[in-house]
């Protein structure tokens, strides 16, 4: 395990990356509130999980973020405007929960390398219902970040390992 | 009429481009990768290309590495569109030329500040 002066303090990491890119996307149009113990239900029926991988030299890790596909839409349709009248399809969906995820992670991202933990990211593998969720491995720290946007219920997990060499 | 070729793998992304310079004179041309989007670039001549970094197929980094070997295209203006601006990314850019960048999510004021500093655009009648 990574000793306590290493710890990057995921949650707050997690947090901060979260409500920065919501607030961003959304323009504050939708209300954020933080939540623990929401009617989160990882077999909901249109729920996705996007997952990426995080690599680096001094730690490696995922990310993974859990929403309603109806939430990946309405984001799809805030910030591609009326004009582009984006159809809800599958396709649709998973690139938008894919681009939530990819923007997520790559805020998590930025600030773990101001920390030391420089990292790539991995291309979004986006899942629908049942959500596999990211397993808790020796020698791994993690964090969950619930929300409410609007009336979605959102989930942010991260889980961070130094590599074995 | 100017033209912009957005290169990202992500429709929402592309179309989002779209929607930020409809108020303009301009063209905006849209590939899902870094390959198609050499195929466009070579086809069209853009005035600017907005690129993203992690791409199935070919990548923007080798994307751009290409665009620098070709007569026709290495002067090209190219803007990074990155998730991720770490310090490794930013300094493998700068090394290509890379006039600017800006992190996914952005605002539309903070893309068009950086675009107009690099293509000067003018806004359609009526916008």
């Amino acid at each position: 395990m990574m000793p306590d002066s290493s710890d990057p303090g995921l949650a707050r990491i997690g947090r901060e990356a979260f409500s920065e890119v919501l607030a961003t996307l959304l323009s504050k149009s939708v209300a954020i509130r933080e939540s623990s113990g929401i009617a989160f239900h990882d077999d909901a029926p249109d729920l996705l999980a996007s997952t990426i991988r995080l690599i680096g030299p001094k730690m490696d890790g995922d990310i993974q973020v859990h929403l309603p596909a109806a939430f990946a839409m309405e984001v799809a349709r805030i910030v591609t405007g009326p004009d582009a009248s984006i159809p809800d399809t599958s396709g649709a969906r998973i690139d938008a929960a894919g681009e939530i995820a990819n923007m997520v992670a790559g805020r998590v991202a930025d600030r773990l390398a101001s920390q030391g933990f420089s990292v790539t990211l991995g291309t979004p593998v986006v899942h629908s219902t049942p959500c596999s969720r990211l397993e808790s491995l020796p020698g791994t720290r993690g964090a969950r970040i619930e929300v409410l946007c609007g009336e979605h219920p959102l989930m942010l997990e991260i889980r961070c390992r130094q590599p074995v060499h | 009429m100017p033209k912009i070729l957005s290169v990202d793998d992500s429709r929402m992304v592309r179309l989002m481009l779209v929607r930020v310079f409809k108020p303009f004179d301009c063209e905006v041309l849209e590939a899902a990768d870094g390959e198609a989007g050499l195929a466009v670039a070579t086809r069209e001549r853009p005035d600017l290309i907005l690129l993203d970094y992690n791409m199935p197929v070919m990548d923007g980094i080798t994307m751009l590495q290409r665009l620098r070997e070709d007569p026709g295209l290495k002067r090209t203006p190219v803007i990074m569109l990155t998730a991720h601006s770490g310090p490794e990314s930013i300094a493998t850019v700068a090394r290509l030329g890379v006039r600017d960048y800006v992190t996914k999510p952005f605002q539309d004021d903070q893309l068009l500040a950086k675009v107009l500093r690099v293509l000067p655009l003018v806004r359609s009648a009526g916008a």
